[in-house]
């Protein structure tokens, strides 16, 4: 994973994609979730090695993510290579089998651990899709795929601007939410690469960071991130959202009963989000606890009544 | 041995057939049944309970057994060394028919093993029942002296009308001897008119610092606090604990007594002291719900952040304010105060008090 400092490579990210793509552009993740509470403060850094940019609005990704790419493979970003996963399909390539277009700056050596990549996703087409779909990204060197899951529609509700970059980033607490709606219960299924040298199932990393966020924000109420969440969800998912918001703590419920899970939750905040101040097991215990307890019952309260 | 095919029903103090020796605190249905340890601190005694459950289970596969620890002395580690132990011994079938149920002040700490869903929700009920049959009455953990006394103090405080035996015996819960006997042993601080009413006419020194050697014990306190992690502001807690609106609840401690003296000397507030009704003491793990989901019960030597009170007597003398908030009456937070260790606070708040009741 790189070190790297949120604003700088923001600031690279939008110099380099034509200013007409800003706008629909949306930045999540740990880098997303790094501006947000570091940037004041430049000696703070993430651990990460992937940017992911949400291309939205659904209609307007295809065309966003041709112009992006054309751009920065123009300027002399690279795509990843290594792997035969990572070669361009062809239009014989059916869609949910082609690569994710992973782009690294001009002059980096991929391996590295320095490295850092951006990779573009983009919204669902609409509250119906479930799970993970693919849309078809032809770009000049080949064809490639704009992967989407069902709640990223939630990362992209009301982002904030990147100071005056003209590119936008999501809410943590919208990023939160959309970790706890992805993960009902711990899935098995791990990490495709070690995290920080270990294996870690993925939903104890995403839950962690949902944790990892919960304390970065430092709040003392959560109620409000239930009210937001409300609105997120009615938006986002009209008539279905009662349905939806009645299962967001499942999982959340599962990793704090889950001595195992937890540590590797733990462990993923205190190599990842929380790397300059790592957390003791309990704090992000309770934090988990808080969570529960103000934001995530009040809006399944709501959802029940 | 009774045959029941109630499944939510709930028997008590059970000796099961073929197994003689073997006594069990609840049984629910026919399936599951509950043993409880008040307070346990012998190791052996908890081994000898786990293989007492454990044989419950012995006889068909369906059964259940679940030990509660209430409030043990043991640590949570040694529970889990000897819970370990027991999973070495046990066939792994009648194992995981076992769980171990750890509860302290009130609060769920720990579980081992599965406790069946349908077995939780009785769990309080069986533990209360335990606590009834081995004291043989509900008993209460203040006691008349102390109860009467504060009903006295707050009636001079607060500069009521003297009051009889009967309005004494209403408001504490006592009967007229009990009230009788505390009258007598406060005889040189009172005043006794013709019409049988009474009242303070001084501070009863003496009595009431007897009163501050027991108040953690006669008013139950419970304390409460994050592990780990930032806690939350008093002054937050005290917002939240006003969002219920309940009349059965009341703020105390430093926020109580600021209430009531304005001018005390006392910046910021240390810890939240609450005072509940003890009819609604089985809602306080949902209140610390509400008020920080991160509080849990204290360990030994450790600060609490927030404190529970409960009050036993029938009137509650809470006083309500234009916002809606209770207070927990003067007494309470001047003995708040002492608990907290702010002895200069408390002895200015208590000048003020009896200068007003002089006045």
């Amino acid at each position: 994973m790189s070190t790297i400092t949120p604003f700088a490579v923001l600031k690279a990210v939008a110099d380099a994609v034509p200013k007409d793509c800003h706008p629909n552009i949306v930045i999540i993740g740990s880098l997303a979730a790094g501006y947000h509470f570091f940037r004041q403060d430049t000696s703070k850094a993430v651990r990460t090695k992937d940017v992911d940019c949400v291309l939205e609005p659904f209609h307007a990704a295809v065309g966003t993510g041709k112009n992006l790419a054309a751009r920065l493979l123009e300027a002399g970003w690279t795509q990843q290579a290594g792997g035969s996963g990572n070669a361009p399909g062809t239009t014989a390539t059916p869609v949910d089998q082609l690569p994710v277009v992973r782009l690294y700056p001009p002059g980096v050596e991929q391996n590295s651990e320095l490295a850092w990549f951006i990779e573009l996703l983009t919204v669902p087409e609409s509250n119906a899709v479930k799970g993970k779909k693919w849309t078809r990204l032809e770009l000049q060197t080949g064809h490639f795929g704009l992967p989407t899951f069902r709640f990223l529609s939630v990362t992209a509700h009301e982002p904030l601007p990147v100071g005056n970059l003209g590119i936008r980033y999501a809410q943590p607490m919208k990023m939160a939410l959309a970790n706890l709606l992805e993960h009902p219960r711990i899935k098995a299924d791990r990490m495709s690469s070690p995290f920080a040298g270990r294996s870690i199932k993925r939903s104890n990393k995403d839950l962690g960071r949902v944790l990892a966020m919960t304390i970065l924000a430092d709040l003392d109420d959560y109620r409000p991130w239930a009210d937001a969440w409300q609105s997120a969800l009615q938006e986002c998912f009209r008539e279905e959202w009662k349905t939806i918001a009645q299962n967001t703590g499942s999982g959340l419920r599962a990793l704090l009963s889950s001595d195992e899970d937890l540590e590797q939750a733990w462990y993923t905040c205190a190599n990842g989000l929380l790397a300059s101040q790592p957390p003791k097991l309990d704090e992000l215990k309770t934090a988990g606890e808080r969570l529960l307890g103000d934001a995530v019952e009040r809006l399944e309260s709501v959802a029940q009544a | 041995m009774l045959h029941l095919n109630v499944m939510n029903e709930l028997l008590y103090d059970l000796v099961l057939d073929g197994l003689p020796g073997v006594r069990i605190d609840a049984m629910l249905g026919d399936s599951i049944f509950f043993l409880v340890l008040n307070q346990p601190r012998d190791v052996r005694r908890l081994r000898s309970a786990t293989i007492e459950i454990a044989r419950c289970t012995t006889r068909k596969d369906r059964r259940r057994g679940i030990l509660v620890l209430q409030d043990p002395l043991i640590s949570l580690a040694r529970l889990q060394t000897e819970w370990e132990g027991l999973e070495s011994v046990l066939r792994p079938d009648l194992f995981s028919r076992l769980s171990m149920v750890v509860q302290k002040k009130g609060l769920l700490q720990k579980l081992f093993g599965d406790v069946p869903p349908e077995a939780f929700d009785h769990i309080e009920t069986v533990i209360d029942h335990s606590r009834m049959s081995s004291s043989g009455a509900q008993k209460r953990s203040s006691d008349a002296f102390s109860d009467i006394l504060r009903v006295l103090l707050i009636h001079w405080f607060r500069k009521s009308s003297p009051v009889t035996s009967k309005d004494l015996g209403h408001e504490t819960g006592y009967s007229y001897p009990s009230t009788a006997e505390t009258l007598e042993k406060l005889e040189p601080w009172l005043i006794r008119f013709s019409d049988r009413r009474v009242a303070l006419q001084s501070f009863p020194q003496e009595a009431w610092f007897k009163l501050i050697a027991q108040s953690e014990e006669v008013r139950s306190t419970q304390g409460f606090a994050v592990s780990s992690g930032r806690p939350r502001p008093t002054e937050m807690l005290v917002e939240k604990l006003q969002e219920l609106r309940r009349s059965d609840i009341a703020i105390g401690g430093t926020p109580g007594a600021r209430h009531y003296f304005p001018g005390i000397d006392l910046i910021g507030n240390p810890r939240m002291d609450i005072v509940i009704e003890s009819r609604s003491k089985k809602d306080v793990p949902v209140i610390l719900r509400k008020l920080d989901p991160g509080l849990h019960p204290v360990e030994r030597g450790e600060l609490p952040q927030v404190v529970i009170h409960t009050l036993y007597r029938p009137v509650s003398f809470f006083q309500s304010d234009d916002s809606e908030r209770f207070w927990a009456d003067e007494v309470e937070c001047l003995l708040d105060l002492h608990e907290s260790r702010l002895e200069f606070q408390a002895i200015e708040f208590q000048t003020f008090l009896k200068d007003r009741a002089r006045a």
